[in-house]
C-alpha cells in the first residue's frame, strides 16, 4: 500500500476518477480536506468556470471510524460509549438510540423517571449543538463575534451535563433499562436557571445576528432544496423542515415520552440557508420549552429499572430505532442472533444522507455560495 | 465481575430466570410497519412504488448471512409515517442486484456503501468508487464475516415467513398506501 | 487482511529544515521567547476533540491569554499543529503533507487518545485508522484524554512554551503545586 502521494502530481484517485467535461477553459479545484468550512474533513472536488460552481462531488471518509465493524467485534456494553463519538455535537441522542434498540429487541420498559430524564438531558445536548452550529455558521461567514457569545451559553450547558454525566462532549450516561445515576436538585435548579437566562439571549442573538443585513444577504435565496429534493435524497431534520415539511421524528414516531409534551415543530417554507437557519433558532426555544415542562412534571421512582441487564443478550430478530437528532432522523438497524454482540449493526447518519444532495443544489451557484450552504446542512461527516 | 466470581453458585441461576423471563417477550414493535421479501428482479418495480407513494429512502443496509447477501432498504414517508422494509436475497457468488440509484438518487452513497462494506455491486450505478474505504485498501471487503460465524435465515429471523412478495399483488399495494406506524403502534 | 496492512511501514514525515540564519544561541533564545508568545495554532481538526480545541480558543478557556490566538486554517502560516482527532488511513498522507507544509520552527501536538494510539478505535483486524500520528510525524508534546478537557490543552500548550525556552511562563494551579510537591 502506497500512502506516500507526495510526488503524485496526477492526483489521487478520487480526482482522477472525477473526468472533466468537454470544456476545455474549467478549472478542477479540490476545497479540502484542510479547509475551514468543511466542518471536519470533508473535500470537495469541484469543476469550476470562474466562480461558478458547474460540478461538485464530495469525497468522504476521511473520519471514517468503523463504528460498525466495531459493533459485531464488542458485546453491547463495551459498545456503549462508542455511538456518541459517530455524532461527537448530539452524542446523547446516539447514546440514546443505541441503548433503546436493545431494549426495544428486548421489550425493557424504561421506568418513567428515566425518560423524563433522558428527554432533558438530549435536549440540553440539542441545544449546546444548535449552538455550536450557530456560531461556526458565522465563522465561516465571516462573523467573529457570535461564536463567542455562543461558547459561552454552550460551556454553562455543557457544566450542567458534565455534573451528570461525567463527560463535556462525548456522553455515555444512559444505560439499557435506564440512566447512569440520578439527577439531583441542584441540576434541576441550575438548569431552570439556564432555561430563563437563555430566553431573553435569543432575542439577543436575534437583534444582534438575525436580523442582520450582511447576514441576510449571505443566507436568503441561497441554496435552495425543494420538498421533493429532500425526499428523493432522503434528506431528514433541519434541512427539511426548512423546506417546509413539519416532519419530525419526535412528533411523527414519537419515542420515549415526547407524545406528552407540547411544542411545535419550525417550519419555514423558504427553502433556502434562511429557512433553515430559523428553523434551528427556533428549535432551541422549542427544546427550552420541552425542558421546561419536563422539570415540571418530573416524576418519583427509579432512574434505572431495578433489573436492569448489566450484559444483555437480546433474542433474535431485527429491530430499527429512529430517533430525531440535532441533525436530522438518526436510525439503528440491529440484527441479533441472540449473543452478547449484535450480529449486524447498521447507522443511518443524517449527515450522510443530508450532504448527499449537496452535488445536485451547488450546480452553479458561487464559491462562496457553496461554503453558505455547506455550513447550513450542519454537518458532522461519519 | 468480581462480584459475579464470589458468587459462582448464584450467578448461572440468576441468569437462567432472567433468561426465562425474557425468552417469550417479543419486541412490542419492531420499528416496521411493513415488512416483505422481494425477488432481486421486481425490486426496481416496488421501489417506484414506493416513489409513487411518496416514501422516502432512510438508508440501504446489507446483512451477511448463510444464504447470502441480504440488501435491506428501509423507506419512510413524511405524510403519513410509517417504515416499509424491503428485503432482498442475493447469492454470495454473484452479489449482483439493480441500482436503484435512477428513482432515488439519495441511494447513490448509501449503495456506494454497501459495495465498500460487503462488495455488493449495484448494476447501473454510474460511480461505484470506494466512498467511506481508502481507495487502496487490501483484502476482502471489511463487514463480511468468516465461514464460521454466518448464521442463517431461521437463525437470525425466528418465525418469519421467507417467501417473496410480488410488488403487483394487491396485498403489496394495499399494505404500502395503509402503511402507518399509528396503527401497528396500538396493535401491540 | 487487515493485519497484514499494519506491517507496511508508513512513510514518515520529511523532517530535514534549513539552518537558521543568524545561528547564535542568544539571538536563538529571544526569538525562541517570541515564538512561544506568539503560537499560531493551525485549526486542523479530524474529529470529536477539534470540538474541545474550539472551545479552547473561545470564550471562558480563551487561549489568546496565553499568546495562541490566531487560528490559521493554512498550514503556510502556522507554526503549532495540534492534531486534534482520529487520523483515518485515507487521511494520513494529508496529514504528513500538511506537515511538510509548515514553514520550520514547528511544534506538534497530539492531542486526545485517537491522536496518541488510536484510542477507542484500536481493535484486532482493525482496517481503517493509524494507530497514532507519531507513526507518520513527530510529535512534541501528547496530550492524553478522550476528549481531554480544554485545559488540558492549555497545558500542553505551557508544555511547548516550555520546551521552547526552557521554562514555565504561568503559574501553577493550587492543587497541582501541592500534588507535585
Ligand atoms: S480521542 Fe476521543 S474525543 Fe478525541 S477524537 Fe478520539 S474518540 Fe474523539
Amino acid at each position: 500500500m502506497n500512502l506516500d502521494l507526495r510526488l503524485d502530481t496526477s492526483g489521487d484517485f478520487y480526482a482522477r476518477k472525477f473526468q472533466p467535461t468537454k470544456r476545455e477553459d474549467t478549472l478542477i479545484l479540490n476545497m479540502g480536506p484542510q479547509h475551514p468550512s468543511t466542518h471536519g474533513v470533508l473535500r470537495i472536488i469541484l469543476e469550476i468556470d470562474g466562480e461558478y460552481i458547474l460540478r461538485a462531488e464530495p469525497v468522504l471518509g476521511y473520519i471514517h471510524r468503523m463504528h460498525e465493524k466495531m459493533a459485531e467485534v464488542m458485546s453491547y456494553p463495551q459498545y456503549l460509549p462508542n455511538p456518541a463519538r459517530t455524532d461527537y455535537l448530539h452524542g446523547l441522542a446516539w447514546n440514546w438510540a443505541h441503548v433503546a434498540a436493545v431494549e426495544r429487541l428486548m421489550g425493557l420498559e424504561v421506568p418513567e423517571r428515566a425518560e423524563y430524564i433522558r428527554v432533558i438531558t438530549c435536549e440540553l445536548n440539542r441545544i449546546t449543538s444548535h449552538l455550536l452550529w450557530w456560531g461556526a455558521y458565522l465563522l465561516d461567514l465571516g462573523a467573529f463575534t457570535p461564536i463567542m457569545y455562543a461558547f459561552d451559553d454552550r460551556e454553562r450547558i455543557q457544566d450542567i451535563l458534565q455534573r451528570i454525566t461525567g463527560s463535556r462532549l462525548t456522553y455515555c450516561y444512559y444505560r439499557f433499562g435506564g440512566v447512569s445515576n440520578d439527577i439531583d436538585d441542584r441540576f434541576i435548579e441550575e438548569t431552570r436557571k439556564q432555561c430563563s437566562r437563555m430566553k431573553p439571549r435569543f432575542k439577543m442573538f436575534k437583534d444582534l445576528v438575525t436580523d442582520n443585513f450582511i447576514l441576510r444577504k449571505r443566507v436568503e435565496e441561497i441554496g435552495e432544496i425543494p420538498a421533493d429534493t429532500c425526499r428523493k435524497y432522503g434528506a431528514t431534520g433541519p434541512v427539511l423542515r426548512g423546506s417546509g415539511v413539519p416532519y419530525d421524528v419526535r412528533r411523527a414516531e414519537p419515542y420515549s415520552v415526547y407524545d406528552r409534551f407540547d411544542f411545535n415543530i419550525p417550519s419555514y417554507d423558504t427553502c433556502d440557508a434562511m429557512g433553515r437557519y430559523l428553523v434551528r433558532m427556533d428549535e432551541m426555544q422549542e427544546s427550552i420549552k420541552i425542558i421546561e415542562q419536563a422539570l415540571d412534571t418530573l416524576p418519583e421512582g427509579d432512574y434505572i429499572m431495578p433489573k436492569a441487564p448489566k450484559k444483555p443478550k437480546p433474542p433474535a430478530g431485527d429491530v430499527y430505532f429512529a430517533l430525531e437528532g440535532a441533525r436530522g432522523k438518526i436510525g439503528f438497524h440491529l440484527v441479533s442472533d441472540g449473543d452478547k454482540s449484535p450480529y449486524r449493526l447498521k447507522l443511518r447518519a443524517p449527515g450522510f444522507s443530508n450532504l448527499s444532495l449537496f452535488s445536485e443544489v451547488s450546480e452553479g451557484v458561487l464559491i462562496a455560495d457553496a461554503v453558505s450552504i455547506l455550513g447550513s446542512l450542519d454537518l458532522v461527516i461519519p | 465481575m468480581s462480584e459475579e466470581n464470589a458468587k459462582p453458585e448464584k450467578a448461572p441461576d440468576k441468569e437462567k430466570e432472567v433468561k426465562k423471563k425474557e425468552e417469550p417477550q417479543v419486541p412490542k414493535y419492531t420499528g416496521y410497519d411493513y415488512d416483505c421479501f422481494l425477488a432481486p428482479q421486481e425490486l426496481l418495480k416496488a421501489v417506484t412504488k414506493l416513489d409513487h407513494a411518496d416514501f422516502f429512502l432512510e438508508d440501504v443496509s446489507c446483512v451477511d448471512m448463510q444464504e447470502g447477501f441480504q440488501v435491506v432498504y428501509h423507506f419512510d414517508r413524511f405524510s403519513q409515517p410509517g417504515r416499509v422494509v424491503l428485503r432482498v436475497m442475493i447469492s454470495r457468488e454473484n452479489p449482483e442486484i439493480p441500482s436503484i440509484y435512477d428513482i432515488f438518487p439519495g441511494a447513490a452513497w448509501h449503495e456506494r456503501e454497501c459495495f465498500d462494506f460487503f462488495g455488493v455491486r449495484f448494476t447501473g450505478h454510474p460511480n461505484l468508487i470506494p466512498l467511506l474505504l481508502d481507495p487502496e485498501h487490501q483484502g476482502p471487503p471489511p463487514l463480511l464475516k468468516e465461514e464460521t460465524a454466518l448464521k442463517d435465515l431461521n437463525q437470525l429471523y425466528p418465525d418469519r415467513v421467507h417467501t417473496p412478495v410480488s410488488p403487483d399483488s394487491e396485498e403489496f399495494v394495499k399494505e404500502i398506501n395503509n402503511c402507518s406506524n399509528q396503527k401497528s403502534r396500538n396493535q401491540s | 487482511m487487515a493485519q497484514e496492512n499494519q506491517d507496511l511501514i508508513r512513510p514518515f514525515a520529511d523532517t530535514a529544515t534549513d539552518e537558521p540564519i543568524i545561528n547564535q544561541a542568544p539571538v536563538q533564545k529571544i526569538l525562541n521567547i517570541c515564538r512561544a508568545m506568539s503560537l499560531w495554532p493551525m485549526t486542523f481538526g479530524l474529529a470529536c476533540c477539534a470540538i474541545e480545541m474550539m472551545s479552547f480558543g473561545m470564550a471562558r478557556f480563551d487561549s489568546a491569554r496565553f499568546g495562541a490566538e490566531v487560528f490559521r486554517p493554512s498550514p503556510r502560516q502556522s507554526d503549532l499543529i495540534i492534531v486534534a482527532g482520529t487520523i483515518s488511513r485515507k487521511m494520513a498522507p494529508l496529514v504528513v503533507r500538511l506537515y511538510e507544509q509548515t514553514p520550520a520552527p514547528k511544534w506538534v501536538i497530539a492531542m486526545g487518545n485517537c491522536a496518541i494510539s488510536g484510542g477507542p478505535f484500536v481493535y484486532k483486524n482493525q482496517y481503517g485508522i493509524v494507530e497514532g500520528v507519531d507513526l507518520i510525524i513527530p510529535v512534541d508534546v501528547y496530550i492524553p484524554g478522550c476528549p481531554p478537557r480544554p485545559e488540558g490543552l492549555l497545558e500542553g500548550l505551557f508544555q511547548v512554551q516550555k520546551k521552547l525556552t526552557g521554562r514555565r511562563w504561568w503559574p501553577l494551579p493550587e492543587q497541582a503545586r501541592t500534588s507535585d510537591k
